[in-house]
């Protein structure tokens, strides 16, 4: 099983701001959560990724191709989606269509059709008229009506309401379904990522947190509650992130077990991506 | 085969789905050869990271209880039924182990402990 | 792939195209009517530099207003080369327009002011060097940083013949070997120059748009 997509030793400074030796590796046959919390570097590691901006070095394979060599053929086999304001608004979604396709050698116009009526888009509307939501299910479209092996996409669920994210999620359930696909999504909506993410990857500050099988953090990874009398400085450091109040304490750890012997009485409970991703932002302030 | 996973147990997404392949052959509802799901299908349907399938397979393959054949697919290999039955018997007796410490620990007689499993039995 | 981009601008600008293809189109008619002795050339001249540098103006002031579509298309198999190489082949185009308009309304109307080789590639090397130097510019600073940039020369420019006449008198070049350049070595010459230029400005063009962060 190759890896659709190799980040490896990513660098890009800008003045405020700097991704640092991003490193990462996508499995083929897994859709790849990216998160982080605004401005952490998401989209600017996807820019590098597709070549809008320069990185200053570092080296990035897809399809097992060095970017840089096979740009035209490896972008025939990706499909892009970044955020809802990168279209020609005056145009209309056929027109813009007929910009796009041709770029593609493997542009279906029935696969355009069908996403088109099932997402009841009409093509003769101009796209300055079109909701958020209808652009992005437009920009999807576009995405997938090349037969695209992989599927970049810069927070497309941003700003939309619950019913089209689900929308959103259950086709790429049904994209990852034909088998040799990848998908990569940058968001900060965790709570998708909970039913459709095989990998997910943390980024903060420009640098990698964690990249980690979906449901091994889930397995690993509790919520301690207790007394915070009972904590001491030993105790202590078995928290990836503790939070006290006068009433107890509340900890993020994936040292269950030894909790569970050194302190007694706590309550354990699973955690959501959201309290992990928090948690690791969190303790690396400790 | 019956594969129901609970999120809300404690136990690992892979270890729940794992138990119940290997109750499915110790009970004799799976039997030496029959092809397992294509990892794919098997993740869709159980709605679990085609990773976790993954992890299942391999180990579970590594333990001896299936056998991937390249480009036929996924099979069990009941030789190690034997074994399985083994490391049933040594799971209770491990929980035994523990159970009589604590007795042991907590000044329980061996007649006393041997009368609330008798109880207990009979209440499931 | 050079086509769809080329359509790609004339969608986006549509009705501002047609105007001012029109206009231009319009043109020669009135010069006919107005200065029915005078060569084709002014005219000719006037219809390119307008129709390149004014339409290219709109078209890439659109475009602007859409900053994250020319992104999209860099994501696309388009790259960033073809997108340069499109805008060039736009060049070509307004010029065989313009060409084309020209020569036919002057049949139509006033054959005497058909233009010939010599006069064709004049307007040919002014409109290339106008064009190749915009170009990169607009590449490298964005439309409306180049539009200040090149009215800016143009008045700074404009100065220029005031101060020339000033000079004049103090300069003797002897010009008067041009004349005895034969019309054939001139046209190859004015071709070759034509093409130098625009080939430079694109290779500095498509340098510049390749290191372009998006």
């Amino acid at each position: 099983m190759g890896n659709i997509l190799e980040v490896s030793g990513l660098h890009k400074a800008y003045k405020d701001f700097s991704l640092t030796d991003v490193s990462f590796t996508l499995p083929e046959d897994c859709i790849t959560g990216f998160i982080g919390i605004n401005g952490a570097g998401k989209t600017t590691t996807i820019r590098a990724i597709l070549g809008l901006v320069q990185k200053t070095s570092g080296m990035i394979k897809i399809f097992g191709k060095n970017m840089e060599d096979n740009e035209q053929e490896i972008k025939n086999r990706i499909g892009v989606v970044l955020d809802e304001s990168c279209f020609y608004e005056d145009l209309t979604m056929k027109e813009m269509k007929s910009v796009i396709a041709p770029a593609y050698s493997e542009w279906s116009d029935k696969d355009y059709k069908e996403y088109m009526d099932r997402f009841s888009l009409n093509p003769r509307q101009k796209i300055s008229t079109l909701s958020k939501g209808m652009r992005m299910k437009f920009a999807l479209t576009l995405a997938l009506s090349h037969s695209a092996d992989l599927l970049i996409m810069d927070e497309p669920t941003s700003g939309l309401d619950p019913l089209i994210r689900s929308q959103l999620l259950e086709i790429m359930t049904d994209y990852m379904k034909q088998g040799g696909k990848g998908v990569f999504f940058s968001t900060h909506i965790t709570s998708d990522l909970e039913k459709v993410a095989d990998m997910l990857i943390l980024i903060n500050d420009g640098k990698i947190l964690f990249e980690q099988e979906k449901d091994d953090l889930l397995d690993n990874y509790r919520l301690i509650k207790g007394d915070n009398r009972i904590l001491n400085d030993e105790n202590k450091k078995l928290f990836l992130s503790l939070r006290t109040t006068d009433f107890g304490f509340t900890g993020v750890t994936n040292k269950v077990a030894e909790a569970q012997k050194s302190i007694p009485d706590i309550i354990v409970e699973k955690t959501t991506i959201e309290d992990i991703m928090l948690a690791h932002i969190e303790g690396g302030n400790k | 085969m019956k594969v129901i996973i609970s999120n809300s147990s404690d136990v690992p997404l892979y270890q729940q789905i794992k138990e119940q392949i290997k109750d499915a052959v110790f009970m004799g509802e799976l039997s030496e050869g029959d092809p397992l799901p294509s990892i794919r299908s098997f993740a869709n349907d159980l709605k679990v990271s085609i990773l976790t399938i993954r992890r299942v397979y391999e180990e579970m393959e590594a333990e001896g209880f299936i056998v991937s054949r390249a480009g036929l697919g996924t099979f069990v290999s009941v030789k190690n039924i034997e074994l399985l039955r083994d490391s049933k018997r040594r799971l209770v007796e491990e929980k035994m182990q523990e159970m009589i410490q604590s007795a042991k620990t907590l000044s329980i007689s061996k007649e006393e402990l041997i009368t609330m499993m008798d109880i207990l039995y009979e209440e499931d | 792939m050079l086509f769809h981009l080329i359509k790609k601008d004339f969608l986006i600008a549509k009705t501002h195209i047609l105007i001012i293809l029109i206009l231009i189109g319009v043109m020669p008619l009135i010069y006919a009517r107005l200065e029915p002795n005078m060569s084709g050339f002014f005219p000719f001249l006037y219809m390119v530099i307008v129709g390149e540098i004014v339409l290219l103006q709109s078209v890439s002031q659109l475009e602007a207003k859409n900053p994250k579509a020319a992104a999209l298309l860099c994501t696309t198999p388009y790259v960033r080369n073809t997108i340069v190489k499109a805008k060039y082949v736009f060049f070509i185009l307004i010029f065989t327009y313009c060409y084309v308009m020209h020569t036919v309304i002057t049949l139509l109307v006033n054959k005497t002011n058909l233009l010939d080789a010599n006069s064709i590639l004049m307007v040919l090397l002014i409109s290339v060097i106008i064009y190749g130097t915009y170009m990169p510019i607009e590449f490298k600073y964005g439309v409306i940083k180049a539009k200040f940039i090149f009215i800016t020369t143009i008045l700074v420019i404009s100065l220029g013949p005031m101060l020339l006449s000033n000079l004049l008198p103090y300069i003797t070049i002897d010009f008067s070997i041009l004349p005895t350049i034969p019309p054939g070595i001139m046209n190859i010459v004015l071709a070759l120059v034509s093409i130098a230029v625009f080939a430079v400005s694109m290779m500095v063009s498509l340098k510049i748009f390749s290191k372009k962060e998006l």
